[in-house]
């Protein structure tokens, strides 16, 4: 092997380091897309059993956002194999304990239940905020698009931009405002 | 407190002109009035007269195409989401209440759209300051699950139209 | 003694068979025996003992074999090929000196006091047929690559006309049975040797154009799907590159870090661009910033002589008449290389 063909090999195999911000966004959706990178099926070069899967890391996770109601509807369950150990816990309980360990079942859940399952978990770095130790952050290299716009509140923006917002709507003249 | 004001400038009015009450409680430039106090001298005659103020919303209102008696919302084909709170928010009063039909002008079903959108951003914390004194500002103070990001489906608002066409189409076609 | 013993056992089993045939063709003598062959199992693994004991058969020259015929098979080698020697000289470039020599050792040790053998080696041949390859190889790949530089040229036909290319052709022409040779089985140097005979053979018999057809088809043809590159190490690429842009006039190269991934992990890489007043010229990638400057590198070089990996490939059909052989016309080399000297000569 000359060292062209090594460095290329190298270079085709290297594992990219993917930074997700989970801000505002719904997990079940977000799995679908992390999986594909977690798994390399994003390359031209991907087979089942050729090892290309990439890292993600994932920030911000205890900020998702579910649609509706979910947040009170969802419930994970589990047991704890004796009689009488089950469990179900609500979504915003399991988020309140944990708050990567919605976005991280979710993406466990979107992978098929084969042997390389854990192995590719483990490739997923999930952090509740923005805190990323030192060591994981000089890894990075690339960005995931979010699926969905981040809303902005009211309150953030400048007062001046609201005031000179277009209006759709004036009051009538003797309208008097509360 | 504007009524408070309008009747102290209606008393202004209508006493005579050598009364000496403080100027220091009465409001002459609240965004909130509909009328100012202005104040002139003529001679030995003192005038106070109150000058209807320009709306503050007048220079950045959106010009419409209403030739054929749409609504605002209508005739410009916006396709309003929950998270537009710039719009959302011109109908509302300050305490987030969703203003009348009347004020708003618009057609029923953006009416009732509106309202429900309201109520989305509301819930999903993206309009704390307009809000009853009274509550949490910040929704991460919020109770239980409410304290965690939501997001809302517009579709799931069911259409007015849709619901009444049945029998306003039926009487037509009668 | 083992081998005797085994062949009795099998001429035993083939007894016993024969009886039972001579059982069934005779009806009277029918005896229904339907039970296990109890003996079978024992006898073949016996077999199957005895054979490992005596270890790997040895090798056995197929010249050995009754219905070997010589002739014939040097007939049908040329046929094989499409081209038409000439008998005589077809069976000289299989004789080896070494062969000679061991047939009178042979006849001397029978007692035959001045033998004398009808055969000729193919000395000559192989010089004739060594010289013909390589002038013309190089020729070849002056026509094909004319942006590349003299050493780089040099050491493609090294790789071409080293033993190990040349026996690997040879073998599989199937000349491997066909020479003529004291050593058995045949080794790598004769076997290449043999090679450069033949085409000193076919120069002679059917002219110096066949004889390069058959160099270009054969011998060639085993760059097909390489790259040219990997034979030609550059010692100090950057010096290299910046020599060259230094002669054609322009910056000093100026390696830069484009890419990188996984920088604390053990799977890092790296990639790295290489410019020139701010204009790229080549890129490379590696486990550190050091192998991924020095292929970058490499990478211009490959750019500037049109050797990357999306190159023209080398023509194997071209007609060997239409080039012209001028043993002068040298490539540049790579110590004055510049992108005015190679610019007249592109094809």
């Amino acid at each position: 092997m000359t060292a062209y063909k090594r460095v290329q090999q190298w270079n085709t195999f290297a594992r990219v380091w993917h930074l997700y911000d989970a801000t505002w966004q719904n997990p079940f959706e977000s799995a679908q897309r992390i999986m594909k990178y977690l798994k390399g099926l994003h390359k031209p070069i991907y087979h089942p059993l050729n090892d290309c899967g990439d890292h993600v890391v994932v920030i911000n996770s205890g900020e998702i956002a579910l649609l509706g109601d979910e947040w009170r509807k969802r419930v994970y369950f589990h047991h704890t194999g004796y009689p009488g150990g089950a469990t179900w816990t609500l979504a915003w309980e399991l988020h309140d304990k944990d708050p990567t360990m919605i976005m991280k079942k979710a993406v466990y859940n979107v992978m098929d239940g084969n042997l390389q399952r854990r192995y590719t978990m483990q490739r997923l770095h999930i952090y509740p905020d923005d805190d990323v130790p030192e060591k994981i952050k000089q890894n990075i290299t690339n960005q995931i698009r979010q699926l969905r716009p981040v809303p902005k509140r009211l309150d953030r923006y400048a007062p001046e931009e609201v005031q000179r917002f277009p209006k759709v709507m004036d009051w009538p003249k003797n309208y008097i405002l509360r | 407190m504007i009524l408070g004001a309008l009747k102290l400038w209606q008393r202004y009015t209508c006493l005579s002109v050598a009364m000496c009450v403080p100027r220091q409680n009465v409001h002459l430039s609240c965004a909130k009035m509909i009328k100012e106090i202005h104040e002139s001298q003529e001679g030995n005659v003192r005038i106070f007269q109150g000058v209807n103020i320009l709306s503050p919303r007048e220079p950045y209102l959106v010009k419409t195409d209403d030739s054929r008696g749409c609504c605002t919302i209508c005739s410009l084909g916006l396709d309003v989401k929950h998270t537009d709170v710039l719009i959302l928010s011109q109908f509302l009063r300050s305490d987030g209440c969703m203003l009348p039909r009347r004020v708003t002008g618009l057609c029923r079903n953006q009416q009732k759209r509106m309202s429900k959108m309201v109520a989305m951003a509301q819930k999903a914390g993206l309009m704390p300051n307009i809000a009853p004194p009274k509550s949490k500002m910040d929704p991460k103070r919020r109770y239980k699950w409410k304290k965690y990001n939501t997001y809302f489906d517009e579709s799931t608002i069911k259409d007015v139209r849709s619901i009444t066409s049945g029998k306003k189409g039926a009487s037509t076609q009668m | 003694m083992c081998k005797v013993c085994v062949v009795c056992i099998e001429t035993m089993a083939a007894r016993q068979t024969i009886l039972n045939i001579q059982n069934l063709v005779n009806p009277s003598l029918l005896t229904v025996k339907r039970n296990y062959k109890r003996w079978l199992a024992p006898t073949l693994k016996e077999l199957k003992r005895r054979k490992m004991k005596m270890g790997p058969e040895p090798p056995t020259r197929r010249s050995a074999f009754l219905e070997w015929n010589y002739h014939a098979e040097l007939f049908a080698f040329g046929k094989r090929l499409g081209e038409e020697f000439r008998k005589d000289l077809l069976q000289r470039a299989f004789t080896h000196r070494s062969y000679i020599v061991q047939e009178e050792m042979r006849q001397k040790e029978v007692g035959i006091e001045d033998p004398k053998l009808s055969l000729e080696d193919n000395q000559e041949f192989i010089r004739r047929g060594e010289t013909l390859m390589s002038e013309y190889l190089k020729c070849h790949l002056r026509v094909a690559l004319p942006r590349f530089p003299e050493e780089g040229i040099c050491a493609v036909h090294g790789y071409l006309m080293t033993d190990k290319t040349l026996a690997h052709v040879s073998r599989h022409l199937g000349t491997k049975d066909i020479i003529l040779s004291s050593d058995f089985p045949v080794e790598e140097v004769t076997l290449a040797t043999t090679l450069k005979a033949l085409v000193g053979a076919l120069a002679e018999s059917s002219g110096a154009v066949r004889a390069r057809e058959f160099v270009r088809d054969f011998i060639l043809t085993q760059l097909a799907g390489r790259d040219i590159n990997e034979f030609w190490e550059i010692k100090d690429p950057m010096r290299t590159l910046a020599d060259i842009l230094k002669r054609d006039g322009r910056g000093e190269p100026e390696p830069r870090l484009i890419n990188e991934s996984g920088r604390n992990t053990i799977l890092a890489t790296y990639q790295v661009a290489v410019y020139s007043d701010k204009q790229f010229i080549g890129l490379g990638y590696g486990e550190s910033i050091s192998i991924a400057v020095e292929m970058a590198a490499h990478d211009a070089l490959k750019r500037l002589f049109h050797t990357t990996e999306n190159m023209k490939p080398i023509p194997f059909t071209v007609d060997v008449r239409s080039m012209s052989y001028d043993e002068s016309k040298w490539n540049t080399s790579v110590n004055d290389w510049s992108s005015a000297k190679v610019e007249n000569v592109d094809c």
